[in-house]
């Protein structure tokens, strides 16, 4: 039986490969643009990664160990109810009452296979020899398979959250790119009057200079942008399994600038309390120390022989392993909620900047055309109010990641500490 | 007589250990930043460990050698000391010699970091002293300012409202001279660290002038081609999965009767390593691709800061002029100085950037290098 399932899981791993090269190959015209949403990303990223199939493989190891150790189990379990079966025929056979004829067989039978008086067995020793290493072992193998069943949707939602986050990075600096070519745009038509103004002798050879190198210092800085959104996409490429040369369109699915709204704090530690692995992990591991308890409270009586104590102490353990997972999670779901907030507050600030440096633009374009200031002063404010503007909408983008990073983190997890930290 | 040869031979010897570093008036002088590589050679005793560890690491691998004779015609009387026996016969003396080669590589890569660190902290310190020099010369112009505001307010010329946010600026200009100051203390004890130098020394070195050369990377795609197949990172791999298909051919040469469970794990293990190998293709084609791409970001920056340079030079032959025509005042003038050196410093720090930036490209991967003047 545990060949077979790991011949199986093998073949399976194998299969794996071949269709996830299949998946690299598809993408072999890298001149061809492809368009892609973030769940796309997600879903060709989950087919991609290995580490999903390595816990699988894992999980059907474990459940091979399970099935086996439940077997045992069984064979233990009948082997105890024939001596409970064998102790209570030969009692009432004792004491004179008649047996039915299929009972009588089977107390010879019993005779036969035990001897001639039932085996007399201690709870010490049912519990030793039966007990511990057959019926705790099949709760505690359970209890591991489930585990790593909630490591495997751990590492989904993980690997889901990475990927919208570079892919909202990447879409965050599309957007800057789109505002600064807009502002390339402007740039370029000011320095076409200037050239014409310079040509009628408006202005000095100075104030052309400088134009014609802020347009220069605009390109390149646009060149730089590019890369930097290119470098973003080759890190989210390399985990999706697009060869890193292919052209792609990231295509956003929803609107990033519309804000998210954000629910109570009580919504969310609700939430995270029934459902965060750690804490469910936790629960689960103290289910089981509690079920031990209970099991050794029947063999023993006595609260201060070894195994009560052992098993109390097990309990009480996982009793405070699981406090500390509940804590942790607050801790981290407060901390989360209040990045949320921080970045809410942080977007209310810039918008307002924004505002206010769209108002000064108007009033220096107002001076500039009456010639009170000079062509530099009025690119700073221009320059001003772009920067505001990509900071403000920068901004939304940041809120509506850490919203999106708290849902994750209310869920399944990972939490913001397993992910480095709240940036 | 005796004794004062012996004396005399140890000062010689320890003269010329130090000759590389010369003390004069407390500061410790570098002469040249080679002098200061050998330094930091010499002083690394993580060095000294790896040859330790390469001679450890050889010994094991003759005593593997020799084992691996023995094990050749060793009696076995059961399956598991038979591949045992091929084990020590051709595996381990495989396994060996690979960790030798390993600790070679580490020890070689861990001598260019040491060079590249050096190199990178010689020049952030040159350039830390002329950020350092520029913000005196700040301070200087922010009090002169502040002190031409006092006497206008004293002549009743402005209002007493307007000294504050010069005082402000002098303070300001005050705090950014300390911070730079302990960011030097800071970078200056790393390097007195890698000079194996008490941490508090002041070092005085020669200036050296930066470098300004184009790294040309005619080909990217033949570049990330070489790298993938001969990076340590995926001859490592390439060595594991060696191992490990060598371990199962044992297995499943030298087993009796059935297949057995180590061949199915064994088989799971190639595989995962097969996907490590690809993932790690991967990434190195990533960060190859990735830190061109920085090099030519780095290398825009600097034409943005040179031309951002060129016009405050012109800023600053137009004060000029306004100044003898008595167009500005000095105060006015200087800040145009100012203005003008500060580029300067933004301009070589890029020069720097991009050249530190070029050497780790050039430590990192296997690149015929050509360089262009700028």
């Amino acid at each position: 039986m545990k060949l077979s399932i790991k011949k199986l899981s093998v073949a399976i791993l194998l299969i794996f490969t071949l269709l996830v090269s299949q998946a690299y190959a598809d993408t072999s015209n890298i001149d061809e643009v492809k368009e892609i949403t973030v769940e796309n990303a997600i879903e060709m990223g989950l087919e991609y990664t290995h580490t999903k199939a390595e816990i699988e493989q894992s999980i059907d190891n474990l459940w091979d160990a399970y099935i086996n150790q439940v077997q045992m189990w069984n064979l233990m379990k009948g082997q105890l109810d024939s001596f409970d079966e064998y102790y209570s025929l030969y009692t009432r056979d004792l004491d004179g009452i008649e047996l039915e004829p299929m009972d009588q067989v089977r107390l010879e039978m019993y005779r036969a296979i035990y001897g001639p008086k039932p085996p007399q067995i201690a709870p010490v020793d049912k519990f030793n020899n039966y007990i511990k290493v057959g019926q705790f072992p099949c709760m505690q193998l359970y209890n591991a398979v489930e585990d790593l069943r909630l490591q495997k949707r751990l590492f989904e939602t993980s690997f889901t959250s990475s990927i919208q986050d570079i892919f909202s990075s990447i879409l965050e600096l599309k957007n800057e790119l789109k505002i600064q070519n807009e502002f390339f745009g402007v740039m370029h038509k000011q320095n076409e009057q200037m050239h014409e103004k310079y040509k009628n002798g408006f202005i000095s050879e100075f104030d052309l200079y400088s134009s014609d190198i802020a347009l220069s210092q605009q390109e390149l800085a646009i060149d730089i942008l590019e890369r930097n959104i290119e470098n973003l996409a080759m890190t989210l490429k390399s985990q999706i399994g697009i060869p890193l040369d292919q052209k792609v369109e990231f295509v956003a699915s929803s609107n990033y600038l519309s804000v998210k709204l954000y629910s109570s704090y009580k919504y969310y530690i609700e939430k995270a309390l029934s459902s965060r692995q750690e804490v469910l992990s936790a629960g689960a591991d103290l289910q089981v120390k509690n079920n031990e308890l209970d099991v050794v409270k029947k063999y023993f009586d006595h609260e201060k022989l070894t195994e009560r104590i052992d098993a109390q102490i097990a309990a009480d353990e996982a009793t405070i392993a699981y406090d500390d997972a509940v804590n942790k999670v607050t801790i981290d779901i407060k901390n989360g909620y209040l990045d949320v907030i921080s970045k809410y507050n942080e977007m209310v600030l810039l918008n307002s900047n924004k505002l206010s440096a769209k108002r000064q633009l108007d009033q220096a374009e107002i001076l500039y055309d009456k010639g009170m200031i000079t062509y530099i002063d009025f690119l700073n404010y221009e320059i001003a109010y772009n920067k505001a503007r990509i900071d403000y909408e920068s901004s939304v983008y940041r809120y509506n990641r850490s919203v999106q990073k708290l849902m994750t983190a209310s869920g399944i997890g990972p939490g913001y500490f397993s992910q480095g930290g709240i940036r | 007589m005796r004794r004062l040869t012996f004396i005399l031979i140890v000062m010689l010897i320890l003269s010329l250990l130090i000759s590389n570093v010369s003390a004069a008036s407390g500061a410790i002088n570098i002469n040249g930043i080679e002098k200061a590589i050998d330094l930091a050679m010499d002083n690394d005793s993580s060095l000294k460990l790896f040859d330790q560890r390469i001679l450890l690491a050889e010994r094991n691998y003759e005593k593997a050698r020799l084992d691996s004779k023995e094990a050749a015609g060793k009696y076995w009387n059961d399956v598991k000391v038979r591949i045992s026996n091929k084990k020590t016969e051709i595996l381990i003396p495989l396994e060996k010699s690979t960790i030798i080669d390993d600790l070679r590589w580490q020890k070689e890569n861990a001598i260019s970091n040491l060079r590249l660190n050096v190199i990178s902290l010689y020049y952030r310190i040159q350039q830390k002293d002329s950020q350092i020099t520029y913000q005196t010369k700040a301070i200087t112009q922010a009090v002169s300012e502040l002190n031409t505001q006092k006497t206008k307010v004293e002549k009743g010329l402005a209002a007493e409202s307007t000294i504050l946010p010069l005082e402000i600026s002098v303070d300001n200009a005050k705090a950014s001279l300390s911070n730079l100051n302990s960011e030097k203390s800071s970078l200056v004890m790393e390097l007195n660290f890698l000079l194996g130098i008490d941490l508090t020394s002041d070092l005085k070195f020669s200036t050296l002038q930066i470098p300004n050369n184009e790294l040309i990377i005619k080909d990217i795609d033949s570049l990330i081609e070489k790298n993938i197949s001969a990076a340590h990172s995926i001859t490592k791999l390439e060595t594991e999965i060696m191992l490990t298909e060598t371990e199962k051919k044992i297995y499943s040469d030298y087993s009796i009767g059935d297949r057995p469970d180590e061949i199915d794990d064994l088989e799971l293990e190639i595989q995962n390593l097969k996907y490590s190998l690809r993932d790690e293709r991967i990434s190195i084609e990533r960060s190859i691709r990735t830190d061109f791409n920085n090099l030519l970001n780095k290398l825009d920056t600097i034409k943005i800061n040179k031309m951002s340079y060129e016009k405050s030079q012109k800023q600053l032959a137009i004060s000029e002029k306004r100044n003898k025509l008595g167009l500005t005042s000095a105060v006015d003038h200087n800040k145009v100085v100012l203005a003008c050196e500060q580029a300067s410093i933004a301009y070589n720090n890029a020069l720097v950037d991009y050249f530190l930036a070029s050497e780790t490209f050039k430590n990192n991967y296997f690149i015929d290098v050509v360089l262009s003047d700028n």
